[in-house]
């Protein structure tokens, strides 16, 4: 009987341990999450400047390489790329983290996010495509500005669901590891 | 054999509304939640299709109309979880709801200012530092009340884990 009360104090000592990993990876999780957040304001503001300030030039060539120069040359347009791009990128801890505690909807949120972002990506350069003197298709150059305006809402909600998610964790791990422990009666 | 006694409620904030009414507050959160969207849709809409760069928006154009009125049930959900957060003890909540409802007033003024100032991109810096406000304070309004949506959600998970009514 004084064995099994041991080993049952031993497994719960294990338990508490690994409960304070997880939630130490929690933290962590949160941690790059408002970063993530921080990432998102900036893109905003950055996509702000853009939008006030900048006419796409026409003497930007219809063509990737044109498109990625005109990228890197605009102070403006590079700062809301590189947000933009730090802001998904931090869905990539997120994810390696989710995954070490096995969150698995907060990984599929986040890879939808990305995915999301991703689309974003693809539309932002179209925008910049439409827009110059070669094509000069001004209704498909709003279309995709929509596009990314609202694929990058999306992948907000997303992220933001995925906190959701781990808040409960956080929740259900608290109260299902401090719970007092029964008392177990010894008895010769 | 001791018990080890850990103060489990400590640092949760749980107010006094009790947890059918923070269900309903969550569900009220959740409705302002696609309200933000709405607001988000319509405004990129404004601003990409009517003013496209060049052109100016007045207060009585339909999709202006649309977008204000969904300020308006914007504002009001979020005062409302704002009163919920003061009235009932959740501290947290209240602040970050009583940020969200500053936000949205000073982003109103912003976007009233676009308005009156000419309503286009060209009109001037006034009018973009219109837009500015209304714009930067709009995605920190929605930051705020997704915060205190949180809260209220914790406090629900709490409360549930503990058994309590």
């Amino acid at each position: 009987m004084l064995d099994c009360a041991l080993t049952m104090s031993k497994m719960q000592s294990i338990g508490t341990a690994e409960s304070q990993k997880f939630t130490k990876t929690l933290h962590r999780i949160f941690l790059f999450l408002y970063l993530q957040f921080a990432f998102y304001w900036a893109t905003i503001a950055a996509g702000m400047l853009v939008n006030y300030y900048y006419v796409v030039p026409s003497s930007v060539q219809s063509n990737f390489g044109g498109i990625l120069l005109q990228i890197f040359s605009v102070p403006s347009l590079f700062t809301h790329v590189l947000f933009a791009v730090l802001s998904t990128g931090m869905s990539i801890p997120v994810i390696i983290l989710a995954r070490t505690v096995r969150l698995k909807k907060v990984i599929l949120l986040h890879a939808a996010a990305m995915t999301s972002r991703g689309i974003g990506f693809v539309f932002g350069p179209l925008f910049v495509y439409f827009s110059t003197s070669a094509i000069s298709d001004g209704s498909n150059a709003n279309i995709s500005t929509f596009i990314m305006a609202s694929v990058f809402l999306v992948a907000v909600i997303l992220t933001f669901l995925s906190r959701i998610f781990i808040v409960r964790e956080d929740v259900r791990l608290k109260f299902s590891v401090t719970q007092p422990v029964a008392p177990i009666t010894l008895e010769r | 054999m001791e018990t080890k006694q850990v103060p489990l409620l400590e640092g949760e904030e749980l107010g006094n509304l009790g947890l059918a009414g923070l269900r309903l507050t969550l569900k009220l959160c959740y409705a302002n939640f696609l309200l933000y969207l709405l607001l988000y849709v319509t405004g990129m809409y404004v601003n990409i299709f009517i003013t496209a760069g060049v052109n100016t928006i007045t207060i009585s154009d339909p999709a202006n109309i649309i977008h204000m009125v969904v300020s308006v049930l914007n504002f009001a959900f979020t005062f409302i979880v704002m009163l919920v957060g003061f009235i009932y003890g959740m501290k947290k909540v209240a602040k970050f709801s009583l940020g969200a409802v500053v936000c949205l007033v000073v982003s109103t003024v912003g976007g009233i200012v676009f308005l009156i100032t000419g309503g286009g991109r060209q009109s001037g810096a006034i009018t973009l530092a219109g837009g500015w406000i209304m714009s930067l304070l709009f995605m920190l309004a929605l930051f705020l009340s997704y915060y205190s949506t949180l809260k209220v959600m914790r406090a629900i998970r709490v409360i549930e884990a503990t058994n309590r009514t």
